[in-house]
């Protein structure tokens, strides 16, 4: 499957070898070239580097059309929110996560069908789970 | 009108007072407590100190009877949750957003804001108009994407003074075999609603000749903007 995760944080450090293991194709996008290049040497994932955060061209840039599933998990919880729903609206990706650390966010944006991932122990399995229906 | 502001920047102090002066009532919701001292002083207690997306805080800002929600923090993302969170957890009748990236503008409308202010575009707009001189008058962004209404007056020396108003419709087509002229439509989403002449509104016909100095009032799209400025006022 093709996924797109768009930050590259200690979550994404965690989650993108797993995918990769499990077979996906994944590529990372972020600001931080430092963090890609560490990435690159843990695990097979394409990265895309941001040099301004000029959202919808680099998400073309990474092929977020073309996505089957898309995850974003910057440290950011509200640049986060408007990510994820604009790959579920206007990009129409059917497998759609973001990483909420704010309770308050998880439990207001979990109903509007967006998959809210807390960054606990639990978040890695989440994430498999949404790949896998 | 109960307004409730979030977002206490240069633009969010300026709308409070012009708020307050039109005797509508008003709260301002700051994060900065730094901030919000000084707005203390100037504005006095409808400052309130509390986060625009906890919602504890906008209840306590009395978003459960609020009219209109204006998000006007410094952050696209931040306004979009704010607005969010007051129409689905409060039922706000009309949430507003400033943005200030244009791409934004969609997802916004898509999610429900009800009016999304793309501050990169005026900025855009009053600086074209200021440096490159006269242009088109942008009078409203209507609800379709990427469609506004303009105005502008025939200069003396444009090409349409006397012809048609059917000939701003037409594109003509350079022809390489030296064949008759290709004529095409070539307005896709634009059209004169109504041209003004000294006290008069008259409807676009087709027929109606064009004088210097009538006002056109006129939709059209980013793309086809430019185009039509320049049969409407140039030399062609």
């Amino acid at each position: 499957m093709q996924i797109l995760i768009y930050g590259c944080t200690r979550l994404t450090d965690a989650l993108a070898p797993i995918l990769v293991q499990d077979g996906h194709q994944v590529t990372v996008m972020d600001p931080d070239s430092d963090r890609l290049a560490l990435l690159r040497k843990q695990a097979d994932v394409s990265t895309v580097w941001v040099a301004e955060p000029l959202m919808l061209d680099y998400l073309m840039q990474g092929d977020l059309a073309g996505s089957e599933a898309f995850f974003s998990l910057t440290g950011d919880d509200h640049e986060n929110i408007l990510l994820s729903q604009m790959a579920s609206h206007i990009f129409n990706i059917p497998r759609v996560m973001c990483h909420l650390s704010d309770p308050q966010l998880q439990d207001f944006y979990q109903p509007l069908g967006i998959g809210v991932l807390n960054g606990g122990p639990d978040s890695l399995s989440a994430a498999r789970d949404l790949l896998e229906e | 009108m109960f307004v409730v502001i979030v977002g206490c920047s240069a633009t969010g102090y300026h709308l409070a007072k012009l708020l307050m002066v039109a005797q509508h009532e008003v709260v301002v919701l700051e994060k900065s407590q730094a901030r919000c001292q000084l707005m203390w002083d100037e504005l006095g207690s409808v400052v309130m100190q509390g986060d625009g997306t906890d919602q504890v805080d906008l209840r306590r800002a009395g978003l459960t009877r609020a009219d209109t929600v204006v998000a006007v923090t410094d952050r696209d993302a931040t306004n979009l949750v704010i607005c969010q969170m007051a129409k689905l957890s409060f039922s706000v009748q009309r949430t507003v957003a400033i943005i200030r990236d244009p791409r934004n503008q969609t997802i916004f409308r898509v999610l429900g804001v009800d009016s999304v202010v793309n501050v990169g575009d005026l900025v855009l707009d009053t600086l074209e108009r200021t440096v490159v001189g006269s242009s088109f008058n942008h009078l409203a962004y209507l609800g379709v994407p990427n469609t506004m209404l303009v105005s502008i007056t025939i200069p003396e020396d444009a090409t349409i003074v006397g012809r048609k108003l059917a000939e701003v419709y037409i594109r003509e087509e350079p022809s390489d075999n030296g064949s008759e002229e290709e004529e095409e439509d070539f307005f896709q989403g634009s059209f004169v609603t109504v041209v003004v002449r000294g006290d008069l509104a008259m409807e676009p016909s087709s027929e109606l000749v064009l004088e210097a100095n009538d006002e056109i009032y006129a939709v059209t799209t980013f793309a086809e903007e430019s185009h039509l400025y320049q049969k409407l006022t140039g030399i062609w």
